[in-house]
């Protein structure tokens, strides 16, 4: 009987909605400063509705519209948008305006069902229902309206202002939405969902409207009456474009009202519709085209941030640290872009929970499985072909999703005739799973695993070889509505060899890696609208072992020579608050207490106070043995932000962040193919900090769906490791002899435009960015270029970035890319001076001259299969040209010493434009 | 058809790697790196020259050898403004001064004025004395890495007073080789005569001299007392050529400063090898020489003042035991016809190349001249006046 009744609902929202989408007339005309009695009387002049309304309610109701085109609908949600005002369409012509209360003009949802939900159940005021026809579900047009009680009525009032919280999820999916944004109705209230979804605000007693929004999402508006504390979660429907209907941009305000600055956002879809070699959606190549990322040549493992090293980043995935985030010399990231769900990229006021690297903090976070049903998608392409899966495991409590995506270019390359080819070899494959169990509504468990590995071997040499193997459990727990907590625990881990066999006498293995066993504990408490407070511990343990020398083959008579492993425990406590002061004003504040212990067994060289590191200078040597805490650093660290409005559309920010970083990384750059040595903070060795300070203006265009930002910053670093001349760090027992602790200072300016929406979207952005170095201390031993500033190996000036994507229609999309950047600084050998019976190279200062400019264009098409929403198979296919100018960009700048001269080369290894073809298919 | 066309993108992709790397030479490199470049040190032992050779640093691609620097003029100067001339040899760009008695007390420097009008100059120096080499050894060690005896040739110092903590070596090595066979005749003209009597005109008996090419530092800064201990100065493999007879090394030691010892470490830094994974880093060679005329202008060199001591070591292939040299070439002899009798010392054989290696019953046995005359191999054949 109720599924009948249910039925012959459903049937009358339909109808109601079809006869109203056919009558749809559009409204044009300049309707700036009328009031809303002209406005509705123009309207119903136009489209021939009928508009009932009070008028001496909405008489002071001012309009600023000017409307081309606009259907009903847009009208009236653009005038009500930030009233209390509500509209109601039905009958097919009549449109009901009502202040407070929304007029329903179906029945709720589950108005039959009322056994169903107690604290959701239907409140009695909800009579009539309103809102578009354009919307076909009836299950849509039940939700938005329909009145929710928050809490009980005559629940024990707990304290004035009663807190509420839930999960947003995608309807479809049932996988949290993270950074929804909701907002309640004319109050200055705006939170945005973590990574789980979650969201909690309190509001006073009473009635509220609540609107979320998301990328990729449809907005959905919640009508609320809260009583007490209580519970809301809501499932948001994937926005599917329709022609003519107002595209809802991504991030709508996001970018001038959070308080977070220099913090760039990233979803998938956005990254999918750049184009990049070998048409497989890439998140680090895509974070290259951001204001102030770069990296130090095609294909080197990493980027730069705001003048950073590659090594300042913490790249977090799901919370797993990954030391090597790329694939085959960094052509491709080892993140599997199905896998992803977003990317968030904090280059300045980096919240204090995270910690431990001086530049920026990459959040790329994964995926939850589908928890209502199984799909996957595949793709193949040229040289890579993914696969990836998702569902429940048991329905709406336990999910999965997974992924594999590997690499098929040996066999291809034994394919080919000439030989260098066929002795070479190139193979990667990286794995993820993610596993969601919700233990019950307070509980909610996750498991991850990652691995990636690499090797390849060029003309039957040398081979390189890497892994990634990253394992964590996650555990949140919900205390209250206001306050939760998450426990994390996981290793990381990450290896590199070095072998060569061409010889056998002389074959070698060079093996390293590093091994991080890691406890989390964060907590997160908003005792009310104007705060939240986040603090906790963290706690890595660090394992290195920085390589091994080993004969490879019995032939070989390498001798075994390892360095020592090293160990140490980092450790920290936070706190911080987000306070919103008003709605204008919102500040930010946050200590991080940092604890660094380098632990034994270990052995330590001790050398003469007052003169340089040398091995000559090595005075004692000390051994300490397992646990013994050799040496213990103790740092603050301080992070503050803050955001004024100026109005609705412009902001300012402000932040000041101190960060330390206790592992450092040395990179070999003098040879093809650079090796990084990694190496702990000991007595030797004092970690690096650095000090960022940033203002950033930020205006928003056409109802913001143009982002403009201008972000200048100042940066300082200490205790920054550079090589000292002549140094050698592969296999280097006492590395601290060849390294030099350096001053730092880095500063620039970002401009970055950027259109969220139309038929044209995508960025441009330009930095100008400096980072120099100096080292001026006399008992180093050595002051580099006089003591002068230098620039740093990855200083680069210029940059340029254009990103954009046409779309000539739902199906087919054109997308360019066009990088430019100032090419890095090179130390150059220029002479050979014979002196004492030996010839030795002279260099020219450090980092004085600079490779060739870096320069591509790519471009590409993508197609997709038909948008039908319920059918079986999703494909589409992409096609383009990457370096379409067939630059030679230089990979590597080598010398090599052949016949008695010192020749130097470049090595460019896509010198030439190459095209692809990718097919993607989702089920 | 579809596989086809794959395979062929997939071929045209990896061949766009192919040939991706082409040669680096950008303008500074291209550019005439050729810089003034000094190297020797102001002997301020006594009663001794000092000498200096001044050449030209090439550039990385250049085909010559050497650029000496000639005609210029060279000074010691001392702080209290003495100047001590030093003469061009005219010999790659040596530059040679009186023999002195400069005071170890005085600081001098040195100037240097190029032909082209340029001037350099170094720091005024303190000089150092140098502690005397205690000895000069040598070992026989069992090379494991090249699976072969080795022979070590190690120096030991110490000074008592513990000023000298910075060291660096030199050598001149001498050996003496032999051509491969003994003739006993020489050639005046075209006439053969016997060289048994005469020692100057031997070919059989060479000696070849050679100049250290690493450069050697020990340091003993981190030592309680100043003592250098068992420091290798240069090393054998076993059956190398200059252990096949009779081998002598002169050990050079110089006293440094701990900037002169930075520069020397650098230097023999960039003296190595590039192009691997094991490589050493670029660095600077920051001398203590500058142009006066243009400041900008490089000048290479580490002028140092001090005296100097020396030690010999002979090496006897006797005392080696297994170690001999086989030269690396066949030494056929052939019979040729038997000279006029009426005149059985006029030499007519056509072929320079060859010359007498005795007389078999009266018929000469010729071989390549470079079997009979050691000087073929380097050297000189006048025996040195230190040889034993």
């Amino acid at each position: 009987m109720k599924r009948f009744l249910l039925l012959c609902f459903s049937f009358i929202c339909l109808a109601l909605g079809t006869s109203y989408a056919q009558q749809q007339k559009l409204i044009s005309g300049n309707f700036t400063n009328y009031k809303f009695p002209e406005l509705a009387r123009e309207i119903e002049k136009q489209t021939g509705f009928h508009i009932y309304y009070d008028s001496a309610e909405t008489d002071s109701l001012e309009v600023y519209l000017v409307a081309n085109g606009l259907t009903l609908q847009q009208v009236l949600d653009n005038v009500f948008r930030d009233t209390d005002f509500h509209f109601a369409v039905a009958f097919g012509n009549s449109v009901f305006v009502s202040r407070r209360y929304s007029i329903q003009t179906a029945l709720p949802k589950n108005f039959f069902d009322p056994g169903k939900s107690v604290s959701d159940s239907v409140s009695q005021s909800a009579l009539f229902a309103d809102d578009a026809g354009v919307q076909k579900s009836g299950l849509k047009i039940a939700a938005d309206n329909k009145l929710y009680d928050i809490g009980t009525k005559n629940g024990k009032i707990s304290s004035s202002r009663p807190t509420m919280a839930g999960y947003v999820r995608d309807g479809k999916t049932g996988e949290p939405i993270m950074g929804a944004t909701l907002t309640v109705d004319t109050l200055s209230i705006i939170r945005s969902t973590d990574q789980f979804g979650y969201y909690s605000l309190s509001l006073s007693r009473g009635r509220h409207t609540l609107r979320f929004s998301s990328a990729g999402m449809k907005d959905a508006r919640r009508q609320i009456i809260v009583y007490s504390d209580g519970k809301l979660n809501v499932d948001m429907e994937e926005f599917v474009a329709s022609l003519k209907t107002v595209i809802v941009s991504a991030d709508k305000t996001s970018n001038t009202r959070s308080v977070q600055m220099g913090v760039t956002k990233l979803n998938i879809q956005s990254i999918k519709q750049v184009p990049v070699v070998f048409g497989e959606a890439d998140v680090l190549k895509v974070l290259l085209t951001l204001p102030g990322v770069t990296s130090v040549g095609e294909g080197s493992n990493g980027f730069n941030v705001r003048g950073g090293a590659a090594d300042q980043n913490l790249i977090l995935y799901n919370d797993a640290t990954v030391y090597n985030p790329t694939h085959m010399f960094g052509f491709f990231s080892a993140f599997d872009p199905d896998l992803v769900k977003t990317v968030e990229l904090y280059k300045s006021a980096i919240p204090e929970k995270y910690g431990g690297r001086l530049s920026s903090v990459l959040d790329v976070d994964i995926k939850d499985g589908n928890n209502r049903k199984w799909t996957g998608s595949a793709g193949i392409s040229p040289l890579t072909s993914k696969f990836s899966i998702e569902g429940p495991i048991q329905k709406e409590k336990t999910s999965v999703a997974f992924g594999f995506r590997t690499t098929y270019s040996d066999w291809l390359l034994h394919q080919l005739p000439v030989s260098s080819y066929s002795n070479s070899s190139a193979n990667f494959y990286d794995v993820s799973l993610h596993l969601t169990h919700i233990l019950n509504a307070k509980n909610t468990l996750y498991l991850m695993g990652y691995m990636s590995s690499d090797k390849f071997r060029f003309n039957g040499d040398t081979t390189y070889a890497y892994a990634n193997k990253n394992l964590n459990l996650k555990w949140k727990h919900n205390f209250s509505n206001s306050s939760f907590a998450v426990f994390t625990t996981g290793i990381d881990h990450y290896q590199y060899e070095v072998s060569s066999t061409k010889v056998p006498v002389n074959a070698y293995t060079l093996s390293f890696n590093i091994n991080q066993y890691y406890l989390r504990a964060d907590f997160s408490y908003a005792p009310n609208n104007k705060h939240a407070i986040s603090y906790g511990l963290n706690s890595v343990y660090y394992q290195l072992q920085p390589g091994t020398l080993s004969p490879d083959g019995p032939k070989s008579l390498v001798q075994t020579d390892a360095v020592q492993q090293e160990q140490a425990l980092e450790s920290a406590l936070y706190l911080g608050d987000q306070w919103t002061v008003s709605e204008k004003f919102s500040l930010n504040a946050g200590v991080r207490y940092t604890v660094y212990n380098f632990l034994g067994p270990n052995r330590q060289y001790q050398y003469i106070p007052g003169l340089p590191r040398q091995p000559y200078t090595i005075q004692d040597t000390v051994i300490y043995p397992a646990g013994k805490v050799i040496k213990t650093y103790a740092l603050p660290e301080f992070r503050f932000s803050a955001r004024y409005s100026i109005d609705n559309n412009t902001s300012v920010k402000f932040s000041v962040n101190t960060m330390t970083q206790y592992i450092h990384v040395i990179s070999n750059t003098t040879n093809i193919s650079p090796t990084d040595i990694w190496k702990l903070s000991d007595p030797n060795i004092k970690p690096q900090k650095g000090q960022q300070v940033s203002l950033g203006f930020y205006k928003n265009f056409h109802s913001n769906s143009i982002e403009t930002s201008v972000e200048v910053y100042y940066k300082t670093m200490q205790d920054y490791l550079d090589y000292k001349s002549g140094a050698s760090l592969t296999l280097n027992h006492h590395l601290e002899t060849d390294v030099l602790e350096t001053r730092g200072k880095a500063y620039g300016i970002e401009f970055m435009i950027r259109k969220n929406t139309g038929k044209l979207n995508g960025w441009i952005s330009y930095t100008y960015s400096r980072t120099f170095l100096q080292q001026d201390d006399p008992l180093a031993g050595e002051q580099i270029n006089n003591g002068n500033y230098y620039p740093a190996s990855f200083d680069k000036p210029n940059m340029v970035n254009f990103i954009g994507n046409y779309r000539f229609s739902h199906r087919y999309s054109l997308s360019l890319n066009i990088v430019y950047s100032t090419g890095r600084p090179i130390t150059l050998p220029l002479a050979i001076v014979h002196t004492s019976g030996a010839s030795a190279l002279y260099y020219s200062e450090r980092n004085q001259y600079r490779i060739p400019d870096y320069f591509r264009t790519d471009i590409s098409v993508n197609m997709e299969g038909n948008h039908r929403v319920n059918q079986k198979l999703h494909n589409s296919w992409s096609a383009g040209i990457y370096n379409l100018t067939g630059r030679q960009n230089a990979y590597s700048v080598y010398f090599v010493q052949q016949n008695g001269k010192v020749q130097g080369y470049q090595l460019s290894i896509f010198g030439t434009l190459i095209p692809f073809i990718t097919y993607n298919v989702k089920f | 058809m579809r596989g086809q066309s794959g395979k062929y993108l997939l071929l045209l992709t990896f061949i766009s790697m192919q040939d991706c790397r082409k040669p680096y030479e950008p303008p500074a490199i291209k550019a005439s790196n050729h810089f003034v470049a000094v190297d020797g040190f102001i002997n301020t032992g006594g009663n001794n020259s000092s000498t200096f050779i001044i050449n030209r640093s090439l550039n990385l691609t250049d085909s010559v050898m050497d650029l000496p620097e000639l005609g210029c003029i060279v000074n010691i100067q001392s702080e209290s403004g003495v100047s001590y001339p030093m003469t061009d040899t005219g010999m790659n760009g040596t530059y040679v001064s009186e023999v002195l008695n400069l005071d170890p007390a005085i600081r001098y420097r040195l100037s240097v004025k190029t032909s082209d009008g340029n001037e350099y100059q170094s720091d005024f120096i303190t000089s150092k004395p140098a502690p005397p080499i205690d000895s000069v050894g040598w070992e026989l060690s069992d090379d494991e890495a090249l699976g072969s005896q080795a022979l070590n040739v190690y120096v030991n110092a110490h000074d008592p007073s513990n000023n000298t903590r910075f060291y660096r070596w030199d050598y001149v090595e001498t050996w003496q080789h032999s051509s491969f066979y003994q003739s006993a005749w020489g050639l005046t003209g075209d006439i053969l005569h016997s060289v048994v009597l005469i020692p100057e005109e031997q070919t059989y008996q060479c000696w070849s001299t050679q100049h250290s090419s690493t450069i050697l530092l020990g340091s003993s800064v981190a030592l309680s007392s100043d003592v250098i201990s068992q420091m290798p100065v240069a090393k054998f493999l076993k059956d190398d050529p200059r252990l096949d007879i009779e081998y002598s090394i002169l050990v050079r030691q110089y006293p440094l400063d701990a900037q002169a010892y930075a520069y020397w470490l650098n230097v023999q830094k960039n003296s190595q090898t590039l192009g691997g994974l094991f490589d050493l880093q670029p660095s600077q060679m920051k001398g203590n020489l500058h142009s006066v005329t243009n400041p900008s202008d490089p000048v290479f060199g580490y002028v140092s003042a001090s005296s100097i001591t020396e030690k010999r070591l002979f090496i006897s292939n006797k005392s080696l035991p297994g170690w001999k040299y086989s030269i690396p070439y066949s030494c056929p002899t052939k019979l040729v016809a038997p000279p006029d009798p009426a005149n059985m010392l006029h030499w007519n054989y056509s072929d320079t190349a060859w010359a007498l290696y005795y007389f078999s019953n009266g018929i000469p046995v010729i071989a390549q001249k470079f079997c009979l005359d050691c000087r073929y191999q380097g050297g000189t054949t006048v025996k040195p006046a230190f040889w034993q």
